[in-house]
């Protein structure tokens, strides 16, 4: 009762709860919003401090992460030399965690942003383009979509063959659906307001029409559920390693790394859920800073 | 209603109306229906006028009578399905005549003021600029444009231009509004409901404004309503349409004191009086309009019509000339593109029609 | 009835059904406090009708809802809300509940979202009817066919079955009012309910309004911000602008006769019988932010014929006729 009410009484005193000062454009409210928003604050940090790892590992990796060594098996987190011990192999954790995490980025977030684009731009299309260019994309889209993801992933993944390439492709093409989906949807909301009829009058191009007017309010919407997907790519990716589908032994992956340290689980426990932890905070601090984008971008006026 | 100077633009001279509309039709498909029948949604239906230079027509009618789908028709906003569109002389919507570019730079429109009729991303001045950059313009220029009609509009450049649609109250929008529609330089303005969502007391600047601005840019309005007191206040021919069909046209003195069509007739005694003194009886017009999907054959205002006759219910009455006793239908449109402006009171009634087989045929 | 401050009044047939007395009425929006109904008081008689006129912000609405107590829980009531002996800022939720529907009802402008589009008009009419009359469900159903009838809904034994979107805008309109009307209420709440309307579906909800307040003997406040639709059904009328009344009395007076610059102005800038393309009286500038409130008469800045002694403070209310009160000093000629 409360927000119906307060909102019938403010558009009873209609529109003129003028701001003091002068007004900020959306962007910059979004931009305060995420700053003022604890979610934003704190995933963003530890998002931050994993990349800082991952991509600067060939500077902070204290050893070199194809290294085996029979002797140095499996020893604990804390030993000299190996703070986080070593896996079954004899291979340095923290080294191999640090350039895992670059195969696992890569994997996960990699066809995120590149099912962004295409997805994106093509929901875009559909959602202003309307009618038949509608029909043929959403449609196209349907027959992608009809897969459960990890399914449609793991199958394609399984007929491409195994490798980081074919794995990121399947990825890609698994978010490409669901991202025009949402664009689609946001397009065709604001492609029947009024103000898009009026720049579409104005004799703009469609082009320039779609990037003034209509991007903006796209954007939003298919940023923030790209956010949370790529907190599935990365569980996706971890998993198509896990399977064997994905990175190729000895190179380092999270996902792989827990696949082959299953064995060890009774030896070294710590050392084997060392991966999923991080895959973990990974994907956590990713949805928290999904979450606080949603909470930003709706900017009630 | 006259040319205040020589426009450069003008191609067709001053007989030449501004616009013609002949015959134009709009059907939706609606979903429902056979399998293999199409429903269809007739919003417009048939409709043709001519506008003169300076002129203004208003269009009255209730929801669902078309005529904002005839406003996004006439603009080529909305492709018709049949009939021709003719704009100072040249055709619009065909490879040979009038380009949709210079059609866009010619005729323009004003929006209902809504939450959804401003970009409410964009600050004002980018919205005024953004006509003149689609144009071409640069943005120092279209900016400097911008600024200027604000003024025009009556609202300070200084505060306003860097302000954003949710900080402006419902008759500063509306006058965003009708500055973006004259950042193109328009000769044509068409107007849906410019004045409809707006406060009373805010509506009589607006018209205001709008006469103002009629006057010193010689522009030509058609201008929608379904306010018949504003209709009259401000047009100088009135048609009213009914169900996507015209029904009555003339000159706007002529429709107020000798409505002819009993729809109009309705229409015009359904206004409230601000006069405790004078309250209404009963209502004028009972029931609601039918719907515009697959309008059963004859007259539409058949069904709420208190003079209706079997021959209405069969015959779809043509607009006639009223008070022309031989009957028979008016060549109206080809006599108002001879001149410059029509003022023939025209009526689609079997009583004005002296031809028809109504009982009051031609006494009407 | 008129609007009343603190004269007594003399010799009263019986207590007024609405009975309100220093409203306030202030939002609590981002630590601020915003007052939307300042100091607000009016009584209403049965079986009349008041109308309420103003813009929006004027804070009419609110008003309407603070009558029934449906405002949410960042609105702080302050003053005195009497119905039919009720104190309703007193009364605990589920009191008002009972009293909701039963003594006074509401009706809304847009009744598509009055109506919830999962059921039909009859199962909602009856729900009402069972809650509050303890009808069983047969006699429900009759008694909403009945309902159907008086606000004269075509074919209602059809139309009993029909989902709210399938009628039209005028259709619906009635249903709402028949749902209203279900348990008789004695007050009976109208805010803009033809506003969204087209003018010739307008004036048979008006004319049905009023013979069904006559019928059933219900009061009736309806707000507007079109005076014309105050001229067709009022007794009373109340003009208020940004949050109090500045103008009140019997609808014949206010209207032959307005005394307050902002009721002039509105009358002089309405469209009605001018030839056409005349320059109109508007009144410039706009309705005022509730945030921003000065000291003094709310219309100052708007007002042609200000002075400072109008920004000095508040108006009182000047009497013009004994229920007639306007609150401006030039309101009576001294």
């Amino acid at each position: 009762m409360v927000d119906v009410s307060l909102t019938a009484a403010l558009s009873d005193i209609g529109e003129h709860t003028i701001a003091p000062s002068r007004s900020r454009g959306y962007w910059a409210t979004v931009r305060c919003n995420l700053r003022r928003d604890p979610r934003a604050v704190g995933g963003g940090l530890v998002l931050l401090l994993l990349v800082i790892g991952v991509v600067g590992a060939p500077l902070i990796a204290p050893a070199d992460p194809y290294h085996a060594s029979i002797l140095a098996r499996l020893k604990p987190i804390g030993t000299p030399g190996h703070l986080l011990g070593t896996d079954e192999l004899g291979r340095d954790m923290l080294s191999r965690l640090l350039y895992g995490g670059q195969s696992t980025f890569l994997m996960g977030v990699a066809p995120v942003l590149i099912a962004f684009l295409i997805g994106g731009t093509l929901g875009l299309v559909a959602g202003y383009g309307g009618g038949a260019i509608n029909m043929m994309i959403m449609r196209a889209m349907d027959v992608l979509y009809a897969f459960p993801s990890v399914l449609l992933a793991v199958a394609l993944s399984g007929a491409l063959g195994s490798g980081i390439g074919n794995a990121m492709l399947a990825l890609t093409l698994v978010f490409i659906a669901p991202i025009a989906r949402v664009a689609e949807s946001a397009a065709t909301e604001i492609s029947h307001l009024d103000f898009v009829d009026a720049a579409r009058a104005s004799g703009a191009s469609a082009v320039t029409v779609v990037r003034v007017h209509v991007l903006g309010h796209v954007l939003g919407p298919v940023i923030v559920y790209a956010s949370s997907l790529s907190s599935l790519g990365i569980v996706l990716a971890a998993g198509l390693s896990f399977l064997g589908l994905g990175v190729i032994p000895p190179r380092p992956d999270w996902g792989l790394m827990l696949s082959t340290l299953r064995q060890s689980i009774y030896i070294q426990p710590m050392i084997a859920a060392l991966p999923g932890v991080l895959i973990f905070l990974t994907s956590i601090s990713l949805n928290m800073v999904s979450d606080a984008l949603r909470d930003a971008t709706m900017v009630k006026k | 209603m006259s040319l205040a100077a020589a426009d450069s633009r003008d191609r067709g001279g001053r007989a030449q109306p501004m616009l013609i509309a002949r015959a134009l039709k709009k059907y939706f498909p609606v979903r429902g229906g056979g399998f293999l029948t199409r429903s269809h949604l007739h919003a417009v239906d048939d409709v043709s006028f001519s506008l003169g230079k300076g002129e203004t027509i208003g269009i009255v009618g209730e929801s669902g009578c078309g005529k904002s789908t005839l406003a996004r028709v006439v603009l080529n906003l909305i492709h018709r399905d049949a009939g021709e569109l003719i704009f100072d002389g040249e055709a619009v919507g065909t490879s040979d005549g009038i380009t949709l570019r210079d059609l866009r730079k010619s005729a323009q429109m004003v929006f209902q003021d809504s939450h959804a009729s401003l970009n409410p991303r964009l600050s004002i001045e980018d919205t005024l600029a953004f006509g003149p950059m689609a144009h071409g313009a640069k943005r120092r220029e279209a900016v400097a444009r911008a600024l200027h009609l604000l003024n025009l509009v009556g609202l300070d450049p200084r505060r306003y231009a860097v302000c954003y649609p949710h900080e402006l109250s419902g008759g500063q929008r509306q006058r965003v509004n009708i500055a973006r529609a004259l950042s193109l330089e328009p000769r044509l303005v068409v107007m849906d409901e410019p004045v409809s969502a707006l406060d009373k007391s805010v509506e009589a600047q607006v018209l205001n404004l709008l006469i103002d601005l009629r006057q010193r840019l010689s522009l030509t309005y058609l201008f929608i309503s379904h306010d018949l007191n504003v209709v009259r206040f401000i047009s100088d021919r009135v048609m009213v349409m009914y169900l996507g069909r015209v029904v009555e046209i003339g000159a706007a003195d002529t429709i107020f004191r000798r409505a002819a069509h009993p729809y109009t007739q309705g229409l015009l005694a359904s206004r409230l009086a601000m006069d405790p003194d004078k309250r209404i009886a009963a209502p004028p017009l009972s029931g609601d309009p039918p719907s515009p999907i697959d309008p059963a054959p004859g007259c539409r205002f058949a069904g709420r019509c208190p003079f209706v006759e079997e021959v209405c219910r069969v015959v779809t009455p043509e607009l006639v000339r009223h008070g022309d006793k031989t009957g028979g239908k008016a060549d109206h449109l080809a006599h108002s593109e001879r001149a410059h402006s029509d003022m023939t009171h025209s009526v689609a009634c079997h009583m004005a029609d002296a031809a028809s087989s109504h009982s009051r045929a031609g006494n009407a | 009835m008129a609007a009343t401050q603190t004269l007594s009044r003399v010799d009263l047939p019986a207590a007024p059904l609405v009975d309100v007395e220093n409203l306030n009425v202030t939002f609590r929006r981002d630590g601020r406090a915003i007052p939307v109904v300042r100091d607000l008081s009016f009584s209403l008689d049965a079986g009349k009708v008041l109308c309420i006129i103003g813009e929006s912000g004027s804070g009419k609405s609110v008003t309407l809802r603070a009558v029934m107590r449906l405002l949410g829980k960042s609105a702080r009531l302050d003053g005195r809300v009497n119905l039919a002996g009720h104190d309703m800022l007193a009364l605990s939720e589920r009191k008002l509940s009972e009293l909701r529907g039963a003594l006074v009802a509401m009706i809304f402008q847009e009744p598509m979202t009055a109506f919830d589009p999962v059921y039909t008009i009859g199962q909602q009419i009856g729900e009402t009817l069972r809650r509050h009359n303890g009808m069983g469900g047969r006699a429900a159903r009759a008694r909403a066919k009945e309902l159907l009838d008086l606000v004269q809904i075509p074919r209602a034994a059809s139309r009993i079955d029909a989902y709210p979107h399938e009628l039209s805008g005028g259709l619906r309109q009635r249903a709402m009012i028949a749902l209203a009307l279900s348990c008789r209420p004695a007050l009976l709440l109208a805010d803009e309910p033809t506003t969204a309307l087209d003018a010739t579906v307008q004036i048979q909800i008006l004319l049905l309004l009023r013979s069904l307040q006559r019928e059933l003997g219900m009061a009736m406040i309806f707000v507007t911000h079109d005076l014309s639709v105050a001229a067709e059904i009022a007794d009373d009328v109340a003009v208020m602008y940004a949050g109090r009344f500045v103008e009140t009395g019997p609808v014949t007076d206010l209207l032959h006769r307005p005394r307050h610059p902002y009721t002039v102005g509105m009358m002089a800038s309405s469209v009605g019988d001018k030839p056409p393309g005349a320059h109109l009286d508007a009144i410039p500038g706009q309705p005022p932010d509730p945030e921003s409130i000065l000291p003094g008469c709310s219309f100052a800045q708007r007002c042609a014929q200000v002075s400072d002694a109008c920004l000095a403070g508040l108006p009182p209310a000047l009497w013009i006729t004994p229920e007639h009160a306007a609150r401006c000093i030039r309101a009576v000629p001294s």
